[in-house]
């Protein structure tokens, strides 16, 4: 029996909003996906059912009890960190623009007195913020609100928004400040903004998930690094791309493979663009899991390529008994002597003699190239300090003169100012909001630490990209050599979908992030009991972003709501009932369209122990490809077009292309 | 698990004593003998043939840490710097003991028992401590909890095992001399899985290794003194005075290393601190007939290790590509199958088996556990194209794996699904040799 859902429901959902992890208000597509508007729902016996309708009526209980105390009361707001994620400098150095993620606002700074100067409001979840060539303006990229806000640096006013593709995570300026080109992480392709006209005029094709860009010294190139590797056959080598943009032509001219790399992130240029330098993390995921030592699970490394170089080549910064993880910012220093690399699960920044970089791989042969990437013992001849920073150093970005390094410590809300000469903090600048960290934050703190894991290798966001994936598959080591190969899922609101694990063995995320994280990952002594429940809080309270490919009024298109009719037909084409077990509701049912049961859906391999998997939750299933238990569907359309011949994972087999293509319009709404 | 000796329970000493301050900081435990060869455990023989005591340094002056027992050595400091592990007879002509002594003074506990050796004692996590007892085979190492219960063994090799440190990784760190390799460092995890040499080179005879607060390890090779860095593969060497250095290093407060050392082969040695400057010279701190410097200052206590081994049947090993090696260049293709080598009870090398390499140089077995092993690479003809000289073991329900035969630990893995684990996921069996 339908139920419609509507304001009432909605009324619910309210009483339940509150900040979420990153301190941003749950936006209002979150708070509608119990039950996104024009969606029905049946009434059945299943869990997920009983649970929604659970829901609804507990919310209205709630509901109730606030209308007695009266509407005016808000629910008590949880602390908002600022969370610096970037930083930016002026062209005379005296100020500093920090782009804070967590409170939705750019910082300005003065960077002799190391005060906060002036704060303005951009939008949601910000990630990036860069200087036009002029120095007049700031342009931020909100990764929740698909915009760019240009902010007026004099007044520091956002003087417009302009509209981007999904997940904008980076935007610069052309050097004529003409065109600002801008990485959209979801749709994975390249904005070119028309600035005088405020209009989007391009899109190029990047990779998966584009996201840092980096404008070359003479400005003619515009080189875009991914943070999720290509799609590709399974239990094959990663690789991702540096997508170079002619930026005359505006056109996409060169690929820069990157093979085995997956998570890209900053990517910078030296000797006037001749030489390209991208921090990149090599994962270990194709063989067994079975130990951490000998850079067994993560190589940290950079790919430097260019013609100074002649093809890519990649070198490690780790060590023999410590790793440096994940490298993320970059900065050159002028006059190319040093590389600063930030390591945000290391809280440090390591130093490189440039020189000495290249100078040790121009005077490799090809093969000795080839091996350079898991020689741990190389970085001996190129790094030359590790500095200690802050919490989860993230953006980094130097003095005009290159005297002074500025970071972006995400997790304790400060910039480290460093001097470049004596590789040392001189000086921190407190970015306000201080106030005692919530449990939530203490395991923001953890998650994103590799001091746990042996000899400091890795951490939790490693592999979960910012709360997301790493976009792969992995051979962890208690099942066997080779066996239970499994996909790395997203995190997002994840606190009701138990059991955890593919195979369901792991009956709450207690268990999940515990004893088997400490066991099986980190092969040594991990958090406490304490850190424990924080590091659990952290990852309960990681929000659903919001869906891109639902409309704002919450109505479906024509094509998504014929896709949903096959999700939720009783009967195939030919009038034959499909039995109940074998309809898509019959698993995917509830808030998070999971049944939180085990199933048989044919999709077991030879290597599985068992065909039974743990069904998965399809909230913004679109971004958590490969997809099946092992990733061996790359897209979602092969789950059913190459995985599915025998119609046990949903009859899908008397579909043809186009209704196939509904019912995925459909599910990516979801 | 393996068991060994077992431990006995402590017995409380309800005899009344005075307990005097906590040494403050600046003061040194070491050993006082007439005569001491570090090396003559890994030979059967003993460390101190004339006696030995080990003494507190604080404030000037030195007093005895176990008045009550007649020989004593090895101190090793409990991570709050209250007790004292240290090997010891409480009588001339008994075997030595591991004890337990409160640091401030007070009756010793004795924690092992039996008539044979046990020495070097650390503390180890969880409430346990690290010690090599000698058995028939020679010294080996165990690991047991300080309150009683059973041991377990940690080394599974004919040969002399003695341990140097527990690494702030909780890694043992110990020397070994086997009749078929070279006297070299190795680690284990406590509980005896993951053994491997510290650095794969079979470098020149390196023993009386300590760890420094920079994580380096500084150890004895020859009469000189070298470290292992985290990023470097080999081996630095130490600019220090020359003369005569003995026994392990320990690192000063104030970063200076305390060693026992002497100028000239008639002098006595003396522990002297040493400043990290090449033209500096050695200051004397405690002796004559001094040795075995320990810093008396509370630390980090050592992470335990979180066990992994599996409820299987021996143990699961595999290697990424055969032809991974820094030390020998087997033509690629050259090789077709591995055969592993265990020895039987009267020390012979025994044949387990063979199983193929794939084209990429993988393969796959399952071994005996706690038993010595090792492989062989064979051409298509069955001649041997390389093989280990040295041996390892596994613990039951260990699963593991190499990039190649003697890569080195600076060798990271390439991304590649080994072929063989493409072709099957079930190791080859090799099983126990019969004797």
């Amino acid at each position: 029996m339908p139920f419609e859902v509507g304001g009432t429901r909605t009324r619910a959902c309210r009483v339940e909003t509150r900040l979420d992890a990153y301190g941003s208000p749950v936006n209002s597509a979150l708070a509608n996906a119990c039950h996104p508007k024009g969606h029905e729902r049946r009434v059945g016996t299943r869990r997920g059912t009983h649970e929604c309708a659970r829901h609804v009526i507990l919310g209205l209980f709630a509901a109730a009890l606030l209308g007695f105390a009266g509407d005016s009361i808000p629910p008590p707001a949880a602390p908002a960190y600022p969370s610096p994620i970037e930083i930016a400098v002026s062209a005379d150095g005296s100020r500093l623009y920090a782009v804070c993620e967590g409170t939705g606002e750019v910082v300005e700074m003065d960077a002799n007195a190391g005060t906060v100067a002036r704060r303005v409001r951009v939008g949601q979840h910000p990630k990036s913020v860069t200087l036009s060539a002029n120095g007049t303006q700031l342009y931020v990229a909100n990764s929740w609100s698909d915009t760019v806000s240009v902010v007026d640096a004099a007044s520091f006013k956002v003087v417009k928004e302009l509209a981007t593709g999904y997940e904008p995570n980076a935007a610069v300026a052309d050097a004529q400040g003409r065109f600002l080109y801008v990485a959209n992480r979801m749709s994975n392709d390249i904005s070119v903004i028309d600035l005088a006209r405020g209009v989007e005029t391009k899109r190029l094709l990047a990779g998966r998930g584009a996201a840092y860009l980096e404008l070359s010294a003479d400005g003619q190139r515009i080189y875009c690094t991914h943070i999720y590797p290509q799609p590709g056959p399974f239990r094959s080598p990663n690789e991702s791309e540096v997508t170079v943009i002619d930026t005359r032509r505006q056109m996409v001219v060169e690929r820069e493979k990157l093979e085995n790399a997956a998570g890209v992130f900053h990517v910078a240029t030296a000797n006037g663009g001749r030489v390209a330098i991208a921090a990149e993390i090599r994962p270990k995921n194709l063989i067994p899991l079975a130990h951490v030592e000998h850079g067994w699970v993560i190589g940290n490394s950079l790919a430097v390529f260019g013609a100074d170089i002649g093809g890519v080549v990649q070198v490690p910064i780790d060590e023999l008994d410590r790793y440096y993880t994940p490298p993320f910012g970059l900065a050159v220093t002028p006059g190319n002597r040093q590389l600063f690399v930030s390591t945000t699960g290391s809280d440090s920044v390591t130093a490189i003699d440039l020189p000495k970089l290249l100078a040790y791989i121009r005077a490799a042969n090809p093969d000795q190239r080839r091996l350079m990437a898991n020689d741990l013992s190389a970085s001996a001849n190129y790094v030359s300090a590790r500095i200690p920073v802050g919490r989860a150093p993230k953006g980094l970005a130097l003095s005009p003169d290159g005297k002074r390094l500025y970071v972006a410590n995400r997790n304790d809300d400060t910039i480290s100012v460093i001097d470049t000469a004596a590789h040392r903090v001189t000086r921190t600048i407190e970015l306000g909001h201080a106030v005692a960290p919530t449990p939530e934050r203490r395991g923001e703190r953890l998650f994103f630490s590799a001091r746990f894991a042996f000899h400091g290798h890795f951490g939790c966001a490693n592999c979960h990209i910012e709360g997301t994936i790493d976009g792969l598959n992995w051979d962890l080591e208690p099942d066997g050599f080779g066996v239970d190969i499994v996909e790395n899922r997203l995190l997002e609101d994840i606190a009701d979908t138990g059991p955890f694990k593919w195979n369901g063995s792991n009956p709450d995320l207690e268990t999940e992030c515990g004893p088997r994280t400490e066991k099986y990952f980190y092969r040594a002594q991990s958090y406490s009991k304490e850190e424990l429940a924080d590091i659990v809080s952290f990852v309960k309270s990681i929000p659903l972003r919001p869906n891109r490919y639902r409309r704002k009024d919450g109505e479906l298109t024509a094509q998504q709501e014929r896709g949903k009719a096959i999700f939720e037909r009783a009967r195939n084409k030919n009038g034959a009932p499909i039995d109940d077990t074998n309809q898509c509701l019959g698993c995917h049912s509830g808030p998070h369209y999971t049944s939180q049961q085990l199933a048989d859906v044919g999709t077991g391999k030879p290597t599985d122990r068992s065909p039974l998997v743990d069904v998965p939750q399809l909230n913004n299933v679109v971004l958590n490809g490969p997809y099946l238990h092992d990733g061996s569907a790359r897209t979602l359309e092969e789950i059913w077009t190459v995985f599915n011949p025998n119609d046990r994972h949903g009859v899908t087999n008397d579909l043809s292309k186009d209704e196939l293509n509904d019912l995925i319009e459909y599910l990516k709404t979801l | 698990m393996e068991a060994g000796k077992p431990v006995k329970a402590a017995i409380l000493c309800l005899m009344s004593f005075s307990v005097g301050a906590a040494p403050p900081p600046g003061a040194l435990l070491y050993t006082e003998a007439p005569q001491y060869d570090p090396q003559a455990a890994l030979g059967g023989g003993d460390r101190f043939p004339g006696g030995a005591v080990v003494k507190v340094l604080s404030g000037g002056t030195s007093r005895l840490l176990a008045p009550t027992l007649a020989v004593s050595a090895d101190a090793a400091l409990s991570p709050n710097a209250t007790t004292v592990l240290i090997a010891a007879k409480e009588k001339a002509g008994q075997p030595w003991q591991i004890w337990e002594v409160p640091l401030a003074g007070g009756a010793p506990r004795q924690v092992t028992f039996g008539a044979e050796d046990s020495i070097r004692p650390f503390y180890a996590a969880e409430g346990k401590f690290v010690y090599a007892r000698k058995t028939a085979r020679g010294f080996g190492l165990e690991i047991a909890p300080l309150g009683g219960g059973s041991a377990l063994r940690l080394t599974y090799l004919p040969g002399n095992f003695l341990p140097d440190a527990i690494l702030r990784d909780g890694r043992v760190l110990f020397e070994a001399a086997t009749p078929a390799a070279v006297r070299d460092l190795y680690t284990v995890y406590a509980d005896g899985s993951g053994v491997e040499t510290r650095r794969c080179d079979h470098g020149p005879d390196r023993h009386s290794a300590a760890e420094l607060g920079s994580g380096d390890e500084i150890f004895q090779t020859g009469t000189g003194l070298a470290r292992f860095t985290s990023a470097r593969a080999g081996q630095l060497e130490v600019a220090l005075p020359k003369g005569q250095y003995l026994g392990p290093v320990a690192e000063a407060d104030s970063g200076e290393w305390l060693a026992a050392y002497r100028a000239g082969g008639a002098d006595a040695y003396w522990i002297c601190r040493f400043p990290q400057r090449a033209a500096a010279q050695p200051v004397k701190v405690a002796g004559p007939n001094a040795y075995q410097p320990v810093p008396v200052r509370a630390r980090a206590a050592v992470p335990y290790h979180p066990s992994g081994l599996g409820d299987r049947v021996g143990a699961n090993l595999l290697c990424l590509n055969a032809y991974v090696s820094k030390t020998e260049r087997v033509p690629t293709g050259s090789v077709a199958e591995v055969r592993v080598w265990s020895m039987n009870g009267r020390g012979e090398a025994v044949a387990l088996g063979k199983a193929p390499v794939e084209a990429d140089g993988s393969f796959y077995v399952q071994t005996p556990s706690e038993s010595p092993l090792r492989f062989e690479l064979l051409d298509r003809a069955g001649k041997s194209v390389a093989a280990e000289k040295g041996w390892f073991w596994a613990r039951k329900g260990e699963q593991r794996v190499c990039v190649g035969c003697h890569a080195g630990p600076e060798r990271a893995p390439e991304n590649v699904a080994p072929l063989v684990l493409l072709h099957t996921q079930k190791p080859v069996v090799m099983n126990k040799p019969t004797e």
